[in-house]
């Protein structure tokens, strides 16, 4: 049987397309897409935050002491228009980047007391554009200014004020310490991402060494060898296991190595906040888990491939596998959906909520059993199962 | 020495199979087709003695493939018996395979491997280790001239270097019977001769040889004994003297033509030069 791990492992590592679906794609390119993305939209939005923005404002006199501090800004710089220009227009022909209009009686408003509407004119269509919160900036600044004027006159305190607008308010106190909140906000996807690393990483290597073996004429060279179909069974279905495992591993580990490398120093934070939160056992229990989940997909995987007559009805039979993973894994996220003794013993879902249950340090270790066996049960009866297609002529000759 | 009696396979048909079946009723159907199944093999029986060559011959679609198959263990079948050496190989496959070299169509060689590893994997799976192997290697490597390419990725082979690695690949464990289903299907005259000199190399051995061919001109060259089967049935068996007795003038091809059902209509055997059929 270790002859053929030690063979199927060689000749995989010889594959470009297994490299790059099982090695480049999770550790170099996805990381690199990733950061990619995540660089230049950081770049962007600290370019949107420093760009000059050319604006007008209408009816300045009706309020000039907004106008003077609109202009006082870094990175504003006023546009004069004809008197009765096309706002939308000027704004359409980037003649300016936004307008502020200021209602012609805002004077007269704002001392009865009332409140003032300043229209802004501007295109928010630009995902990146940060005009809106500039100019809100500016208006909340002169707002409060003028809030505490008008308080004084009244002769009211802050906390009077507060109990005038919101006579009664919650204060919230979460129970919940830092790891418990970081388990709950982050243990609905990372299950999620490792369970999907799994099955994918798995999925090449078990469409070449099922059907691919099939097509390619050696399967039959290598069942006619004095080597019991067990143990072809076995050899094949520890070389996918060990894959999606290692696809897995690669792809936490690269992503780890790619943030420190990207030097952005949130994301060096981010590592920190999870070394403070997430220990080395956590890590390891999350890896324990994940064993019997990549057997069940290896069992399952190798099924489909050496059911399937060639590489393109075996392709047909991953999309249907992959819907069947996700299914329950989406089931964990489900509100209401809870780590207890019926949960534990549903494939997939109980392992995603342990996972979820280990970030947050709450893992039920009684309860982490009864996962650990119902998971291995149904890998066992996959893998079972698959033996018994290894010895049927109809499946392994099938065409 | 391997002996088959009354060997025979049936083949389920699948629901795909049975409605195409269907659709064809009113079509001349092959007499092996039942209701459900398709018996491939109905009844073949043969023997070869070591140091022998035998020719299975028959037209496409005869059974010889599927009897070679059960032959290998690949297929079981569904009556009869096989046994090397008074061994029964259906009961034990596992052990017998020990005993059988068999190349056809459908064994290949693992591409991304080199002619030397594929062989030293198929060695090391039959339980081989260490000089023993590698000598056996270098033995093999120079009868079948395979030295300069045996670095080479299989994936990079031509016809002919292919052919030659796989049978390096059937012989490594010096198996007692050697099967090989149409070797030289597709290889040039050079690389079709040396693997029928190989194949020669075999007589006077302690090895028994079935070679299954179209080519009439290499049973006339390596066989000592003929089998024909046709429509799952063996039609002949006997030594070539007495198979090229059944044919006009000593020809192979006429014995061929006056044993296959459908006669003088039968194109399966290739003649070893042009010749006018007669009617």
């Amino acid at each position: 049987m270790w002859e053929i791990y030690k063979k199927e492992f060689l000749e995989l590592a010889r594959d470009k397309r297994t490299l790059i679906f099982t090695i480049l794609l999770p550790t170099l390119i996805m990381p690199m897409i990733i950061g990619g993305v995540v660089f230049v939209s950081a770049k962007m939005v600290k370019k949107a935050e420093s760009e000059v923005l050319t604006y007008a404002i209408v009816n300045e006199q009706a309020m000039p002491e907004v106008a003077e501090m609109i202009r006082a800004q870094d990175n504003f710089k006023e546009i004069t228009l004809e008197p009765d220009a096309d706002l939308t227009l000027s704004i359409q022909e980037q003649k300016i980047k936004f307008a502020v209009v200021i209602p012609e009686n805002a004077k007269q408003v704002l001392d009865a007391g009332e409140q003032i509407q300043l229209e802004l004119y501007f295109n928010n269509a630009s995902v990146t554009n940060r005009i809106y919160q500039r100019v809100k900036s500016v208006v909340d600044d002169f707002s409060e200014g003028h809030q505490k004027l008008l308080l004084a006159e009244m002769g009211l305190s802050d906390a009077q004020f507060k109990g005038l607008t919101k006579p009664v308010d919650i204060k919230r106190i979460n129970t919940a310490d830092k790891r418990e909140d970081f388990g709950e906000k982050f243990g609905g996807f990372f299950p999620y991402i490792l369970l999907i690393l799994t099955l994918t990483g798995a999925m090449y290597p078990a469409l070449d060494l099922g059907v691919g073996e099939k097509e390619r004429g050696t399967l039959e060279t290598l069942l006619l060898t004095p080597v019991s179909r067990t143990s072809v069974v076995l050899a094949k279905f520890l070389v996918i296991f060990t894959t999606g495992f290692l696809t897995v591993f690669m792809t936490l580990a690269s992503l780890l190595i790619w943030m420190i490398v990207f030097g952005q120093v949130m994301a060096f934070s981010v590592i920190q906040k999870l070394a403070d939160i997430v220990h080395v056992s956590d890590i390891l229990l999350m890896f324990l888990m994940l064993t019997p989940v990549a057997a069940i997909f290896a069992s399952l995987l190798l099924c489909a491939s050496i059911y399937a007559k060639n590489f393109k009805e075996a392709q047909n039979y991953m999309s249907p596998i992959m819907m069947l993973s996700i299914i329950p894994i989406i089931f964990s996220i489900l509100p209401g959906v809870k780590l207890d003794s019926t949960w534990a013993w549903v494939p997939l879902t109980n392992v995603a909520l342990a996972i979820k249950e280990i970030l947050k340090g709450t893992i039920d270790y009684g309860m982490m059993g009864i996962i650990f066996l119902s998971t291995t049960l149904v890998a066992g009866a996959l893998l079972y199962f698959c033996n018994l297609w290894f010895n049927r002529e109809s499946v392994l000759f099938r065409s | 020495m391997i002996e088959v009696q009354n060997l025979a396979k049936s083949f389920r048909y699948d629901k795909v199979a049975l409605k195409e079946r269907k659709r064809k009723k009113s079509l001349d159907r092959d007499p092996r087709d039942d209701e459900r199944q398709f018996h491939a093999v109905r009844n073949v029986h043969f023997k070869c003695e070591p140091g022998k060559v035998l020719g299975l011959l028959g037209p496409n679609g005869a059974g010889k493939t599927t009897t070679l198959r059960m032959l290998s263990t690949a297929l079981t079948p569904s009556s009869g018996s096989i046994m090397i050496d008074g061994q029964d190989v259906v009961h034990h496959p596992l052990l017998m395979r020990k005993q059988i070299g068999f190349l056809s169509g459908k064994t290949s060689l693992y591409r991304r491997l080199s002619v030397r590893e594929n062989v030293r994997y198929f060695g090391r799976l039959h339980g081989l280790r260490g000089d023993e192997l590698e000598s056996k290697i270098d033995k093999v490597f120079d009868l079948l001239d395979i030295h300069s390419f045996q670095d080479k990725k299989a994936e990079d082979l031509s016809t002919g270097m292919a052919q030659r690695a796989n049978i390096a690949r059937t012989v490594i464990h010096d198996p007692k019977v050697l099967i090989l289903d149409e070797p030289t299907t597709g290889l040039d005259v050079i690389s079709a001769k040396t693997i029928v000199d190989f194949i020669d190399s075999y007589r006077g051995s302690n090895v028994s040889v079935i070679f299954s061919t179209h080519h009439l001109h290499e049973v006339e060259s390596v066989c000592d004994h003929v089998t024909l089967i046709d429509k799952g049935i063996t039609q002949f068996n006997g030594s070539l003297a007495e198979f090229r007795a059944l044919g006009n003038g000593g020809d192979l091809y006429s014995s061929f033509l006056s044993l296959v059902e459908g006669g003088v209509q039968s194109e399966s055997a290739t003649k070893p030069e042009v010749e006018t059929v007669e009617s």
